[in-house]
């Protein structure tokens, strides 16, 4: 049952953790694009300091999500080079340009972009900020978006040209533009959207169950829902969980992807049982959600780690469903890999999904403690003469 | 000289396919300097931090803080640039370089979440943070330390040469906490600056160590690294830079005992220190120019293919107009003295 090979074990473990990391990666983008929304509301309804106080406290969130996001890149980075260093020979030439342009955007985003999100909201005019905030939800979409079609991509190549050592990609338009990466990219974003809302909704449910809500974090609640009804909603809409398609050949290790298959589809079960206990409350008593009955707020606040680890598993599922290539019908798994002892895997993925777990850990706690406490605006302090 | 080595390779130096790839290395090698001492005193620091009572870390921890951005990204930057400029040279190594790499990888990962999780948590859940921290600045420094001494060692899998390595990742970790030392020495007073003199003067025999082992071990393993070193028109210099890194080592134990007395000197053991980093690189870039990996795969043959080298190139051109500016903006406090001011923290502290 548990005969695995090392590059078994090396499948497991790099897609756990880019799995891992793109649950950050993806919740950052809608958080961005909801700190968006909250600036754009700030505008059009200057009296309405909600919507200020929201962005206020999201950006936090969104602040530390981004900062474990990108270390997690770095660390991706390295370990694709470690275990798959013969995948970056045959596709240099798609992969370098894109990691370079990968590595810039996000360059500018983290050194400039968010520095102003965070510091500079009272020295910059309203519209000049919101630009920033603007920008930074776009860029990081567009790394998100080329990271998707990769990957999409690697699973369905095209565009490339005839009989090539390294493969030389002639044709960028069906890198970008094929219909199944997009498919991904409307899939991601619903899973990210139940992130997201999984997470405002257990944060807002911590606030409640230790003060009254004010008016702002109310209005988050409100939101969090919305994002987690309308996640769950396309999911099941499309039927893209349950396609037997999406988790074709899903996993190295049959029984692990079975198992994964059922967390997933317990975990999606749940959330949508806590969303329509949430919904019917809220229609039948037109009042705020902060006054639901106190088990179902204990109930909701754990709708954050699970849909989390709802995306992650079924990240990993998505990742896994080509059984045999890197690249579909021209790279190998075994082809990329450099060999390594089942030992030496075997130890580093358990210290690795230890890291994880405890990295899981922290942001749970620290954005429970935010939730108690809240969060005040941070000054950059320069301790210099 | 370079016309000579166009011509060694059977091209011209105004060809593309000769100074495209010279351009590309030496991106990289400007991102892997800057990222040893700007990312390496920082790395010093976290390893110190167990040493350190728990005030003089809350200090240590925001002397950290205006460059924290910037400094993950000198290994990403790195790791960028040699995944999609050098694949082949990167594919031959890495095989040799997995256990190190997870290491380092794992080690920066885990003092970045550390870093940001602590300026978040109350009061209770700092020390754990401040553990995690200097525990990942350690294994990022171990890790580096590994994959610089399996190279010394061409990649040689006998255990001899195993535990060569180890004791070569420790000396660099040594030499890390001698670039954070003798920066604290220069940017603190009071009781942190007395244990920053005991800590430089601890690290310093260690790090002492280290240069000399990697060099030695580089000239024995490989053969043409020797010859290169005694040839006699270049026995000179080598002979000179060698003594004068030695020289800078019992130059830092000696300014660091009068420290007290002359204050002029303060900044005296942290430029020497970068003087040491920068000649270990200079050193190793030497004796394996023009390859790669060593005797394997020179320059020119690692690169991924000139079509991608060239858009690499522009981006690289954008780069180094923007990189300099971008890093002298970040670090330009790294210099001065510390000024009393409040710890950094997201949170009210309510208890």
């Amino acid at each position: 049952m548990w005969d695995i090979s090392s590059l078994q074990l090396a499948k497991l473990q790099f897609f756990s953790s880019l799995s891992f990391f793109s649950v950050f990666g993806l919740c950052t983008v809608v958080l961005g694009w909801l700190l968006v929304v909250c600036k754009g509301m700030t505008h059009r309804q200057a009296a309405d300091g909600r919507w200020m106080d929201m962005y206020r406290f999201w950006v936090r969130i969104f602040a530390l999500s981004m900062t474990v996001a990108l270390l997690g890149m770095v660390f991706i980075l390295i370990q694709s080079g470690a275990l798959w260093p013969n995948l970056f020979v045959r596709l240099g030439p798609v992969s370098g340009p894109l990691i370079v342009l990968i590595a810039a955007i996000t360059f500018v985003i983290k050194l400039f972009v968010t520095d102003v999100m965070l510091y500079r909201q009272g020295s910059l005019s309203s519209w000049l900020h919101s630009i920033f905030v603007l920008l930074a939800a776009f860029g990081l979409s567009v790394i998100a978006v080329l990271l998707i079609c990769f990957q999409s991509w690697l699973h369905f190549p095209a565009g490339l040209a005839p009989d090539t050592v390294p493969l030389a990609l002639v044709d960028w338009r069906a890198f970008i533009l094929q219909a199944q990466a997009w498919h991904r990219v409307a899939f991601m974003i619903a899973m990210a959207c139940l992130g997201v809302g999984g997470l405002m909704v257990s944060i807002s449910a911590s606030e409640a169950l230790t003060k009254p809500l004010n008016a702002a974090e109310q209005l988050g609640f409100r939101i969090g829902a919305w994002l987690t009804a309308v996640g769950l909603g396309v999911l099941v809409a499309g039927g893209a969980v349950f396609q037997t398609e999406l988790f074709r050949q899903a996993a190295p290790l049959p029984i692990i992807g079975r198992w994964a298959q059922q967390a997933v589809f317990g975990l999606l079960l749940l959330l949508a049982l806590t969303s329509l206990i949430q919904w019917c409350w809220y229609l039948k008593r037109r009042s705020d959600f902060g006054k639901l009955p106190r088990w179902v707020l204990h109930v909701l606040v754990w709708a954050g780690p699970a849909s989390w680890l709802a995306l992650w598993l079924t990240h990993v599922l998505l990742s896994l469903r080509d059984g045999q290539y890197f690249v579909h019908g021209l790279v190998t798994y075994a082809e990329a890999f450099s060999e390594q002892g089942v030992v030496l895997i075997s130890a580093v993925t358990m210290v690795m999904w230890l890291l994880f777990a405890v990295i899981a850990a922290g942001f749970i706690f620290l954005a429970r403690r935010a939730a108690r406490y809240g969060v005040v605006p941070v000054r950059k302090i320069r301790r210099t003469a | 000289m370079i016309d000579t080595l166009a011509g060694s390779l059977g091209l011209n130096s105004y060809d593309p396919g000769f100074w495209m790839p010279l351009l590309c290395f030496t991106v990289f090698l400007g991102v892997s300097i800057a990222g040893a001492v700007l990312d390496g005193f920082d790395l010093g620091v976290g390893m110190l931090m167990p040493f350190a009572t728990s005030e003089q870390r809350a200090r240590m921890f925001t002397f950290l803080g205006p460059w924290r951005d910037m400094n993950v990204f000198w290994i990403f930057l790195g790791c960028a640039i040699l995944l999609s400029a050098f694949p082949k040279a990167w594919a031959y190594v890495s095989g040799a370089l997995y256990l190190p790499l997870m290491l380092l990888a794992a080690g920066s990962l885990l003092r970045g979440v550390a870093y940001e999780f602590r300026l978040r948590a109350l009061a209770g859940g700092r020390s754990v943070f401040a553990a995690a921290f200097a525990f990942g600045s350690l294994l990022t420094a171990f890790g580096q330390g590994l994959v610089l001494g399996r190279i010394a060692v061409n990649f040689d899998t006998e255990p001899g040469s195993q535990l060569f390595s180890v004791f070569i990742a420790l000396c660099i970790v040594a030499t890390f906490m001698l670039l954070g030392a003798t920066w604290l020495l220069m940017r603190v007073e009071d009781d942190l600056q007395l244990q920053a003199r005991g800590w430089v003067r601890r690290a310093s025999r260690l790090a002492a160590a280290g240069v000399v082992a990697v060099s030695v071990a580089l000239g024995m393993v490989n053969g043409g690294v020797f010859f290169k070193w005694t040839e006699t028109t270049r026995l000179p210099v080598v002979l000179i830079g060698w003594f004068a890194l030695l020289a800078m080592f019992v130059l830092i134990e000696l300014v660091v005992r009068k420290v007290q007395r002359v204050r002029i000197l303060i900044w005296l053991p942290f430029i020497l220190t970068v003087l040491v980093v920068l000649s270990v690189i200079a050193g190793l870039v030497f004796s394996i120019f023009p390859f790669f990996v060593l005797d394997e795969l020179t320059i020119w043959e690692s690169v991924t293919g000139l079509g991608t080298t060239r858009l690499l190139v522009a981006a690289f051109v954008l780069f180094l107009v923007v990189l300099p500016l971008v890093t002298l903006w970040y670090y330009r406090d790294m210099l001065g003295k510390e000024r009393k001011a409040k710890d950094v923290s997201f949170m009210k502290r309510t208890h």
